[in-house]
C-alpha cells in the first residue's frame, strides 16, 4: 500500500539530511578519536600509576629490607660464640632506639624455660623484657612455620599480646643449633608504620592504595572493614567475580599488571595497578576510579560535542536562512501558479531573485503564462465556433434525416410495395443515404447509398446526391441512366476525393421486374417466401464521382410476390466483433435465412440487431444503414 | 580503743565486701527458684552462659539469633554467650563452673564424660560430620597411606582429637603438626595436610586464590567416621537440677537456628556485630559462605532438629572405645535428653 507522505519544504529537507550526515561524521569522528586517545590516555595512566605504586613499593620495602638487615646482623650476634645475655639486652635497647621501625624482637625457644623466651621492646625510654609462654606461641604462624620450613618467614599481620600490644608484621628467623632449629628470632614492625604509607599514597582525586598479603589477605585499605577481613578473593566471591578472583590470583603470584574493573560497587568503574614488595611478598595496589583516570578525555569529549553541536546549529541555521532566501521566491511562484489555476493569472506576483535558476523559471514562467492566456483566448473562441457549427450541423442533420425516406409515411410507398430503412450514422451526420419513392404510377424507385468519408462533407454530398436522385429520377427512370447522370454531376461538381457508391432499383408494379443497377455498392439480397436468399452481387459500373464517363449497364430480375429486396452499406458487412473479425455477407445471409414470416421492418431490425450483437461493446465506426423492400404485388 | 575502731572498720569492711559478693556473686542456681514455660510471660530472667566450641562466627549462628530475637527471654532465660576456643576450652569452662551450657563436639563430650561430671547432650545441633582432611594435589597425596610419614597438621587438644584418632585407626604414623586455627602453614606449603572444617576452613583456603580442583579433599565420613559434631551439653547434676530449664535452652537454641537459617542475612549482620565486639576478623562473605554450610548440618533431619541420633552415639562410642579413650560408657538415654 502507497502510504501517502507529507511534503517537506527544501529547508527542512536540506537540514535534515546535513544532520544525519553530520551526525554520521560526528559518531565517526567521535569514536576514533576517543579510542586514539583513550589508549594513549591509558598508557599515560599506567606509567603514571606504576610510578606511584614502584615508590610507595619502593617505600614499604625500605622498612622491611631494613628489618631483614637488622635481623641477619642480630642472628649472627645471637650465635657468636661471645654471646652474652647482657650484652645481648644492651644491644637489643640500642637496636630499638635506634631503629624506630623496629618496635619490638622476640627470642623464643621451644624447648627453653620461660626465662629463655622474651620480647624486647621500649615503651618510653623503658626497655622492657617481657617473658612469653611457649604453650601460646609455640602455635603461632611466627614461629612455627619458619621452624618447620627451616626458613626465614614473614608473616601475616597479628596481635602481639606479649609486646607492644599492637598489631605487627613479624620477620622470624630460625635459630638452629646442630643442623636443627631450636629457636626463632622474630623482629616485628608496626602494621600502623606501613599503614601510613599506603594511607599517604593519592592517586588521582579519589584514588588510594592498599596492601595486600601473600595469601591475599587485604592487609591496609582506607575502608576500615576490609582490612585484616577480606582477601582479595572474598570480594571476588562476594561480587561474583571471576575477573577479580584473576586477578588476585596474579597478585599472590607476585606478578604485576594495571587492571581495569567494573561493575565492582562504588565506583563501579576502576583502574589498579599492583605490584609485588620483594621483600615478604605482599602486593601494593592503587586504584583510581575510571571516570578520574579519563576525566580529561571525558571533559575533551564534552567539549568536542559541544562544538559539533554549535557547529551543527550554525550549519542549520546557515542552510536554512540561505534556502530561505530561495526557497521565498519559489514559494511566491508556487502561489502565483496556483492562482494562474485559479484563473488569475494576470493579478499573481511575481518573485524577484539574483538566483539564476529562479529568474529561468521566472522567464519560462511568464512565457508559458502568455502563451498560455492567449491559448484560452483561442480556444474560447474555438469552442464557441464548435458549439455554433455543432448547432448548425445538428440543425442539418435534422435536415439531412428529413430527406429521405420517412417509415412512418406510409403515402411514400404505393399500394404492393412495402418499405423500411434504417440509417444510423456514426457522428451527428452520416454520408449514407437510402431512399426509396414512386417515380411514377407504375414505377417504385429504392436507392441506397454511401458516400466515402463521414462527418459534414459526406452529409452534404448524401444531401446532393438525394436532390440529384429526386432531380433526375422523373425524367430518365432507368438506372443506369440515372446513376451516370449523378456521376457527371459529381464529376463536375464536386471534389475529387469524393466518391459514391450507389445501388438504384426500379420496380415495374405491373409486371413485378425489377431493374437495378450497382455502382460498386454491396450485393443486393433477395429474401423469397420461401426462405430462399439469392444474392446479386455484380456491380455495374464504378462507384460514382471517380471515372467521368461511368459506362452503367443494369440487371433485370422478376420479383415474386413477397420477395423482399434487401440493401445494406457496408456498415453491416464490414462491422468488427471485439474479436477483429468481419460481420460480412455469409452472416448476413444466416441472418435472413433464419427469418420467419418476416416484413421489411422485422428484417432490417434483425439484421441491425444481429451486427449489434457481433460488435459488442465496440463504438460503431462507420454508419449503418439498412433497406428492405417488399414486393406484394396486389393486383 | 585504736584496735576497737580498726576492728570496727575491720568487720564493715568485711560485710561491706561481703554484700558487695552478694551482689556480684549471683550464681545461676541461686537466680533459679521455678520452671518457666513460654507460653507464661517470664516474671525475671535466669541468667546462664553458653560457651561456645570455638570464637564467634556464624557456627554459632543459632545462639545470637535465639538471644537475639528474644527466643531465651520467652523461655524465662537471659543467656550469655561466652567465646571458647583454645583459650577458653568449653569443657574446662563447664567442669570449672564458668559456664552452664556449653557446645562440644560429640565424640569429645563422650570422651570427657566421667562418673564424677557426668555430661548431658540437649540438643545435637549438626548431625552431620564436618571433618575434612585438604591437602594440595601436587604433594603427590592420592589416599589416606600417602600420609605416612607427612607433616599432617591436627588442631591442638580435644578439637583435634577424633582426627587423631582417625589417623590411628587407619594406621597412618604421620608427623602430627599441632595447629591453633591459622591455614597459614598449610598455604605456605609448611604441612602436606591439613584437618578442616568443611563449612570454615576449606572456605578460607579457597579465599587464599586455590582452587577446588587443585585440593585434595578426604571427607572423614567416607572412612567410616561419620562422626556429628556441634551438640549443647550440661552437666547431669545442672540437668537434674533443672530439667526444664535445660531443655527451654535447647527449644530457644533450635528457635533461634530455625529463625537464624530462615533470615541469612538479618543473621549474618549479628554474627559479624559479634566478631567485631570481640575484635575477630569478621567478613560478611566467609559468614554467609559458614551459615549456608550450616544448613545443610542443621536441617539434614528437617523433622527432627537437634536429635542424637542412636547411631551416632554408638559410632563416637565405639570409636573412644577402640582408641581407650572411653573412660564411662552410658546408654544413649541416660546420655541424649529430649
Amino acid at each position: 500500500m502507497k502510504i501517502a507522505t507529507k511534503p517537506c519544504t527544501i529547508a527542512f529537507q536540506i537540514i535534515s539530511f546535513m544532520f544525519i550526515v553530520l551526525v554520521l561524521l560526528f559518531v565517526i569522528s567521535l569514536i576514533t578519536t576517543s579510542r586514539l586517545i583513550h589508549n594513549v590516555m591509558e598508557s599515560n595512566a599506567r606509567e603514571s600509576f606504576g610510578n606511584i605504586t614502584k615508590i610507595n613499593v619502593q617505600a614499604i620495602d625500605h622498612t622491611l629490607s631494613k628489618i631483614v638487615t637488622l635481623g641477619r646482623d642480630l642472628e649472627l650476634l645471637i650465635k657468636s660464640p661471645s654471646y652474652n645475655e647482657s650484652e645481648l639486652n644492651l644491644h637489643l635497647r640500642q637496636l630499638l632506639i635506634d631503629n624506630p621501625e623496629l618496635v619490638s624482637i622476640c627470642i623464643a625457644y621451644a624447648n627453653k624455660p620461660i626465662t629463655s623466651n622474651n620480647t624486647y621492646l621500649l615503651q618510653g625510654k623503658n626497655f622492657l623484657i617481657n617473658p612469653s609462654n611457649s604453650s601460646d606461641f609455640a602455635f603461632k604462624d611466627w614461629f612455627i612455620l619458619p621452624q618447620l620450613t627451616e626458613k626465614p618467614y614473614w608473616s601475616d599481620p597479628w596481635f602481639d599480646s606479649d609486646g607492644t600490644g599492637t598489631i605487627v608484621c613479624s620477620y622470624s628467623i630460625p635459630l638452629f643449633l646442630k643442623g636443627k632449629v631450636q629457636g626463632i628470632l622474630r623482629l616485628d614492625t608496626s602494621l600502623e608504620n606501613l599503614r601510613q604509607i599506603v594511607s599517604s599514597i593519592k592517586v588521582k582525586k579519589t584514588g588510594y592504595a592498599f596492601l595486600i598479603s601473600k595469601n591475599g589477605t587485604i592487609v591496609a585499605h582506607p575502608q576500615d572493614s576490609l582490612a585484616m577481613n577480606y582477601t582479595v578473593f572474598d570480594l571476588a566471591e562476594q561480587l561474583n567475580s571471576p575477573k577479580i578472583r584473576s586477578i588476585g590470583k596474579s597478585i599472590v603470584n607476585r606478578e604485576s599488571d594495571f587492571v581495569h574493573l567494573n561493575k565492582i560497587g562504588t565506583p563501579a568503574n576502576i583502574w589498579m595497578y599492583y605490584q609485588p614488595v620483594p621483600t615478604n611478598s605482599w602486593s601494593l595496589a592503587t586504584v583510581a576510579p575510571d571516570a578520574e583516570v579519563f576525566a580529561d578525555l571525558h571533559n575533551l569529549m564534552y567539549i568536542y560535542i559541544g562544538w559539533v553541536l554549535l557547529a551543527f546549529l550554525i550549519i542549520a541555521f546557515s542552510i536554512w536562512y540561505r534556502t530561505r532566501t530561495i526557497n521565498q521566491p519559489l514559494e511566491k511562484l508556487v502561489d502565483s501558479i496556483q492562482k494562474s489555476q485559479s484563473g488569475v493569472p494576470a493579478s499573481a506576483t511575481l518573485p524577484v531573485s539574483d538566483t539564476y535558476e529562479i529568474q529561468v523559471i521566472n522567464t519560462s514562467y511568464n512565457l508559458l503564462k502568455n502563451s498560455l492566456k492567449r491559448y484560452a483566448e483561442n480556444l474560447k473562441a474555438v469552442t464557441a465556433e464548435k458549439d455554433k457549427i455543432v448547432d448548425e450541423v445538428t440543425f442539418a442533420s435534422e435536415i439531412q434525416l428529413n430527406l429521405i425516406s420517412n417509415n412512418k409515411k406510409p403515402y411514400t410507398t404505393p399500394l404492393g410495395i412495402s418499405a423500411f430503412g434504417i440509417l444510423e450514422p456514426a457522428g451527428l451526420v452520416g454520408g449514407d443515404l437510402y431512399d426509396y419513392f414512386s417515380v411514377d404510377n407504375e414505377h417504385f424507385l429504392f436507392a441506397i447509398a454511401d458516400v466515402v468519408g463521414k462527418g459534414v462533407a459526406a452529409a452534404l454530398t448524401m444531401t446532393m446526391i438525394s436532390t440529384l436522385l429526386r432531380t433526375y429520377a422523373p425524367q430518365l427512370k432507368q438506372p443506369e441512366k440515372i446513376l451516370s447522370n449523378m456521376n457527371k454531376f459529381l464529376i463536375e461538381n464536386s471534389p475529387d476525393y469524393r466518391f459514391v457508391t450507389m445501388l438504384l432499383g426500379i420496380i415495374d408494379l405491373k409486371t413485378g421486374t425489377c431493374t437495378f443497377s450497382n455502382a460498386g455498392h454491396t450485393p443486393l439480397f433477395v429474401l423469397s417466401e420461401d426462405g430462399s436468399i439469392t444474392k446479386y452481387a455484380k456491380t455495374h459500373s464504378t462507384a460514382l464521382g471517380i471515372l467521368e464517363s461511368l459506362n452503367a449497364s443494369s440487371e433485370t430480375i422478376q420479383l415474386k410476390p413477397g420477395d423482399e429486396i434487401v440493401l445494406c452499406t457496408d456498415g453491416i458487412t464490414e462491422a468488427i466483433s471485439p474479436e477483429d473479425k468481419l460481420f460480412g455477407t455469409d452472416r448476413l445471409e444466416d441472418v435472413l435465412k433464419n427469418l420467419k414470416n418476416p416484413d421489411p421492418e422485422s428484417t432490417a431490425q434483425a439484421i441491425l440487431n444481429a451486427v449489434k450483437s457481433f460488435s459488442g461493446p465496440n463504438k460503431q465506426t462507420d454508419d449503418i444503414t439498412i433497406l428492405v423492400v417488399k414486393y406484394i404485388n396486389y393486383r | 580503743m585504736r584496735s576497737s575502731i580498726t576492728l570496727l572498720i575491720g568487720i564493715a569492711l568485711i560485710f561491706a565486701g561481703f554484700c558487695l559478693s552478694c551482689q556480684k556473686k549471683t550464681s545461676p542456681e541461686e537466680t533459679i527458684t521455678s520452671q518457666e514455660e513460654k507460653s507464661v510471660p517470664p516474671t525475671h530472667l535466669h541468667k546462664v552462659r553458653y560457651t561456645i566450641k570455638w570464637l564467634h562466627q556464624a557456627q554459632f549462628a543459632g545462639a545470637y539469633m535465639a538471644k537475639e530475637k528474644g527466643f531465651f527471654q520467652q523461655y524465662g532465660l537471659d543467656v550469655e554467650i561466652i567465646q571458647g576456643g583454645v583459650d577458653n576450652p568449653p569443657y574446662k569452662a563447664l567442669i570449672n563452673g564458668k559456664t552452664e551450657f556449653c557446645c562440644m563436639n560429640l565424640i569429645t563430650a563422650v570422651e570427657k564424660n566421667n562418673p564424677e561430671f557426668p555430661l548431658v547432650n540437649l540438643a545435637q545441633i549438626s548431625q552431620k560430620n564436618s571433618t575434612w582432611l585438604i591437602g594440595k594435589k601436587n604433594t603427590s597425596i592420592n589416599n589416606l597411606q600417602d600420609l605416612n610419614h607427612r607433616k599432617v597438621g591436627i588442631w591442638r587438644d580435644e578439637a583435634g582429637d577424633h582426627i587423631r584418632y582417625f589417623l590411628h585407626d587407619n594406621e597412618i604414623q604421620a608427623q602430627i603438626i599441632p595447629l591453633d586455627w591459622s591455614v597459614n602453614l598449610f598455604l605456605n606449603d609448611a604441612i602436606d595436610m591439613m584437618n578442616a572444617m568443611s563449612y570454615n576452613e576449606y572456605h578460607r583456603i579457597l579465599m587464599a586464590g586455590i582452587e577446588p580442583e587443585d585440593l585434595i579433599v578426604f571427607n572423614l565420613s567416607d572412612y567410616g567416621y561419620d562422626l556429628v559434631d556441634d551438640g549443647i551439653y550440661t552437666s547431669r547434676a545442672f540437668y537434674n537440677r533443672y530439667p526444664d530449664l535445660c531443655k527451654n535452652f535447647a527449644k530457644a537454641m533450635i528457635e533461634g537456628w530455625i529463625y537464624a537459617l530462615d533470615n541469612p542475612d538479618e543473621t549474618i549482620k549479628v554474627v559479624v556485630r559479634y566478631m567485631r565486639e570481640n575484635h575477630l576478623p569478621a567478613n560478611y562473605n566467609h559468614q554467609s559462605w559458614m551459615l549456608n554450610h550450616m544448613r545443610e548440618r542443621v536441617l539434614e533431619n528437617p523433622e527432627n532438629v537437634g536429635y542424637l541420633n542412636p547411631t551416632d552415639y554408638t559410632l563416637a562410642v565405639e570409636i573412644l572405645m577402640k582408641n581407650g579413650k572411653l573412660a564411662y560408657p552410658v546408654e544413649y538415654e541416660d546420655f541424649f535428653i529430649q
